[in-house]
């Protein structure tokens, strides 16, 4: 397999992810393995291609009587990577019901419960939506507890009370500083 | 916090300017404030006024009355045209959902 033409095309096609949420999760899964690309992963890369033959033409909506409300949305794929079981992260968010962030990553280190990758996860769309209330703030637009949506009660938990009981002790300390941004009322997150 | 960002208030009106190294783009609800904004630039620098946004950044902007559309179609289609795929079937989504992809060893 011609590893140059590869990289080619998923470097021509993470440009696109700029305006197309729809194959963020795609192209990064097909960008793991550009070291050393195979006959099988450039069909899956062809794919997205075949996939984007079909939409080429769809936009990111954004109508001016949409309302100025932040809400962000996260989710992980329990160790969706089968070959080193780590997880990937999920996130987008919404200004009023436009999206306007998307990200799609591969957890730096291996979880142990799905409370665990899903609390990364919402720590990274916690960062995201203090990011984003700084920008509106130059805007003028000042909001408080955005809502953050997450599907793992324990999860939820944690972010409001992060015990360390035996199941919890070992993560990482970067993981929880959405604790502090929880606690002082930035987000707020949210079952769903 | 953006230092590239500038807002001028005037009364109820309000411009917005986002420069991007050596792009502008603004906007108002007042076209006045605009033309008096392009009118200004043009006599302090030497550059050209394109007018209404239609691409920005390689994004395709297209504006209607109500609405605001972005998308990359033209690099869409220069990108299926490069990998040869103009002519291929169309699929329904981006990637198998009951394949697995892995490292794939044996090639």
């Amino acid at each position: 397999m011609d590893s140059t033409k590869y990289r080619g095309l998923i470097g021509s096609l993470l440009y696109l992810t700029a305006s197309r949420p729809d194959i963020q999760f795609d192209v990064c899964l097909c960008a793991r393995f550009q070291a050393n690309p195979k006959e099988s992963q450039f069909k899956a890369a062809q794919k997205i291609l075949k996939y984007l033959k079909g939409t080429t033409n769809v936009c990111l909506w954004y109508p001016c009587d949409s309302s100025i409300t932040l809400s962000g949305f996260s989710d992980s794929d329990y160790a969706g990577c089968k070959f080193d079981r780590k997880s990937t992260s999920g996130t987008c968010h919404l200004l009023g019901s436009s999206v306007i962030s998307w990200n799609s990553k591969k957890q730096a280190c291996v979880t142990l419960s799905t409370t665990e990758a899903e609390y990364i996860v919402v720590g990274h769309g916690c960062a995201q939506i203090i990011s984003l209330k700084h920008q509106l703030l130059d805007y003028g637009v000042k909001l408080s507890k955005v809502p953050l949506d997450c599907d793992n009660t324990s999860a939820i938990n944690l972010t409001k009370n992060p015990i360390q009981h035996s199941k919890t002790k070992h993560i990482e300390i970067t993981h929880h500083f959405i604790h502090n941004y929880v606690q002082k009322g930035d987000c707020e997150i949210q079952f769903v | 916090m953006d230092k590239t960002l500038f807002i001028r208030k005037h009364e109820s009106d309000v411009i917005l300017v986002q420069v991007y190294v050596d792009d502008i783009i603004f906007g108002s609800n007042n076209n006045t404030l605009c033309e008096e904004f392009v009118a200004t630039m043009l006599v302090e620098f030497e550059m050209p006024m394109i007018g209404e946004l239609t691409y920005f950044l390689g994004l395709q902007v297209k504006q209607l009355k109500h609405e605001t559309y972005l998308n990359q179609s033209k690099y869409c289609f220069g990108l299926l045209k490069k990998f040869k795929m103009e002519d291929c079937k169309e699929v329904a989504t981006p990637i198998a959902t009951n394949f697995l992809l892995d490292a794939d060893e044996a090639g």
